[in-house]
């Protein structure tokens, strides 16, 4: 029988600005939550402009550098307002186009520690 | 009121142009020709503009020509942004080759209007006007559409084919607006045009080669100091959105604005000013560059509206035997050469189709049009810069539908991988 292990969540955060990434894992630190895994991605819209450019041909030649990142963190649920207070401080407002998106979905299981 | 019309219709594009639903339709074959050559756009302008209706008449779309000299300026920065220092790591190696007979075609074609030109429009062998339309309409006949997904049976698989088709497209983009530029400086207005400007239009151009080097020093200089303020102010403005897009207007406002006090055309100065800041260092140059493709759709929409409201529909049967020359050309040279280098690297079972994708018209020759009739007003008795506006959208227009008459032929016949669709 496995102990009992505290509730957590999956926080996924897309920020539309790269550069606040740094912040935000400082934010993480700060808080402590303990790990978070940081993706490169691409937003629809961006995609499907990529995909039928009218003016700009060369944009889809380039390694991808959309401006948008996906950051995914499983911590624990009493910490899940603080992250997102933290994040609508960071962006200056979530209510904004083009800053970021957040939600956070239950994790059922979790097993490993890569700290 | 007409003013109102036309700024409504054009806004009204633009809206629609940006909504999702439109996005979905032009996923689709007929809809991805339709939308990116812009023929929606072309068709309303030009039904707006028509005698009968005159709900718009082409002297009162001048009113919009700041608008046009933005959309001119947005659309140059877009191009400029492409031009990384690290550009030519990223160029597929047949791209070279494609783009010297793609330039030598053009070469080969202005000679060609040039010759047309004296024998259909009249005009004699040392008129500034012939050399013009010919250095004009070779300079358009550059590059191609850089849209493939609707020449395409399987858009999702990754192809050699695509990235080469829309990398000459690019490169090829940033060479006619660097040609069109110097076109404009080398063929100036005649030293009266700022008295009596009527009599000088109806005289044509004149050739100052003198110009070209002083022009490009112009330009240059204007959109190196449109790029700097812009890299300093949007580093002002920070993560503030508002501010930002404060910063990001101003400056394309500014390029129009000084390019047209200067008398330089805005897509040339917005081209160089985009070199400029997509090689400064800095994080707002991303922010810039997704917030300007964002707006590729609306802004290409907004153009060639105005391209259908300021074309002269009614072409001489002179001017569409030009037409129908250049339209032989493309399809004898770049379908059929070209067409056929590119055709080599494409999927199986898609080479017929990526045969195609060379005779496409590349969208910028209209907005290089739309550049002309504004900056460079023609008035002269053998052909009128509506006309040669017109001419463009011609061209243009039965390419693309060549281009659904041969998808639709390869849809339905049989491919053979080694030949193209016609045969």
């Amino acid at each position: 029988m496995s102990e009992a292990q505290p509730r957590r969540k999956l926080m996924v955060i897309i920020l539309d600005q790269p550069a606040l990434v740094d912040e935000l894992l400082t934010g993480f630190l700060d808080l402590g939550v303990r790990g978070a895994t940081v993706v490169e991605s691409r937003g629809m819209g961006s995609i499907i402009r990529q995909d039928m450019p009218i003016f700009a041909g060369l944009a889809s030649l380039f390694p991808e550098n959309t401006g948008s990142r996906m950051v995914l963190s499983v911590m624990a649920e009493s910490l899940i307002d603080r992250v997102f207070s933290l994040v609508e401080e960071i962006i200056g407002g979530l209510d904004k186009p083009n800053s970021a998106v957040c939600f956070t979905l239950p994790v059922e299981q979790f097993r490993g520690i890569r700290h | 009121m007409q003013l109102l019309i036309s700024l409504s219709v054009v806004v009204a594009l633009a809206l629609v142009a940006s909504s999702r639903s439109f996005w979905s339709l032009r996923r689709t074959a007929v809809g991805a020709v339709i939308f990116s050559g812009g023929w929606v756009a072309v068709g309303l302008g030009l039904l707006l503009s028509l005698d009968r209706l005159a709900l718009v008449r082409s002297g009162q779309v001048s009113a919009l020509e700041p608008l046009v000299h933005f959309a001119l300026g947005w659309v140059g920065l877009m191009v400029g942004l492409q031009l990384r220092r690290d550009l030519p790591k990223y160029l597929p190696g047949a791209l070279l080759r494609l783009m010297a007979m793609d330039l030598g075609l053009a070469l080969f074609a202005g000679v060609g209007i040039w010759l047309a030109a004296g024998w259909l429009l009249d005009l004699p062998m040392g008129h500034p006007l012939r050399w013009f339309i010919a250095a004009f309409l070779g300079v358009c006949m550059i590059g191609w559409a850089a849209e493939v997904r609707s020449l395409r049976r399987q858009p999702a698989q990754d192809a050699d084919s695509e990235r080469l088709v829309r990398a000459t497209s690019g490169l090829s983009s940033v060479f006619a607006l660097l040609l069109y530029g110097m076109l404009f400086f080398l063929f100036d207005t005649p030293a009266g045009a700022a008295v009596g400007a009527d009599a000088a239009r109806s005289m044509g151009t004149v050739i100052a080669p003198q110009r070209i080097l002083f022009g490009l020093s112009i330009s240059i200089l204007i959109a190196a100091a449109a790029g700097w303020l812009c890299h300093w102010l949007m580093r002002l403005a920070g993560r503030n959105e508002g501010h930002f897009l404060v910063v990001l207007l101003g400056v394309v406002a500014l390029i129009a604005g000084a390019a047209e006090a200067m008398g330089e055309p805005p897509l040339l100065v917005g081209m160089l000013c985009g070199a400029v800041l997509v090689n400064l260092p800095g994080d707002p140059v991303v922010r810039l560059k997704r917030v300007l493709l964002e707006a590729e759709q609306p802004m290409a929409m907004a153009i060639m509206l105005v391209a259908g409201l300021m074309a002269d529909p009614v072409l001489p049967g002179m001017a569409w035997a030009v037409v129908g020359g250049v339209i032989l050309l493309r399809i004898a040279i770049k379908w059929k050469l070209i067409g056929d280098r590119i055709a080599r690297t494409a999927p199986a079972g898609e080479s017929a189709l990526f045969h195609l994708a060379p005779l496409r018209q590349h969208p910028l020759a209209m907005a290089m049009a739309v550049g002309m009739v504004i900056t460079h007003p023609i008035d002269h008795a053998a052909v009128t810069g509506r006309e040669l506006l017109m001419m463009v959208i011609a061209i243009g227009l039965v390419c693309d539908l060549v281009i659904l008459l041969g998808k639709w032929r390869g849809a339905t016949a049989t491919e053979q991988d080694s030949g193209g669709l016609v045969g």
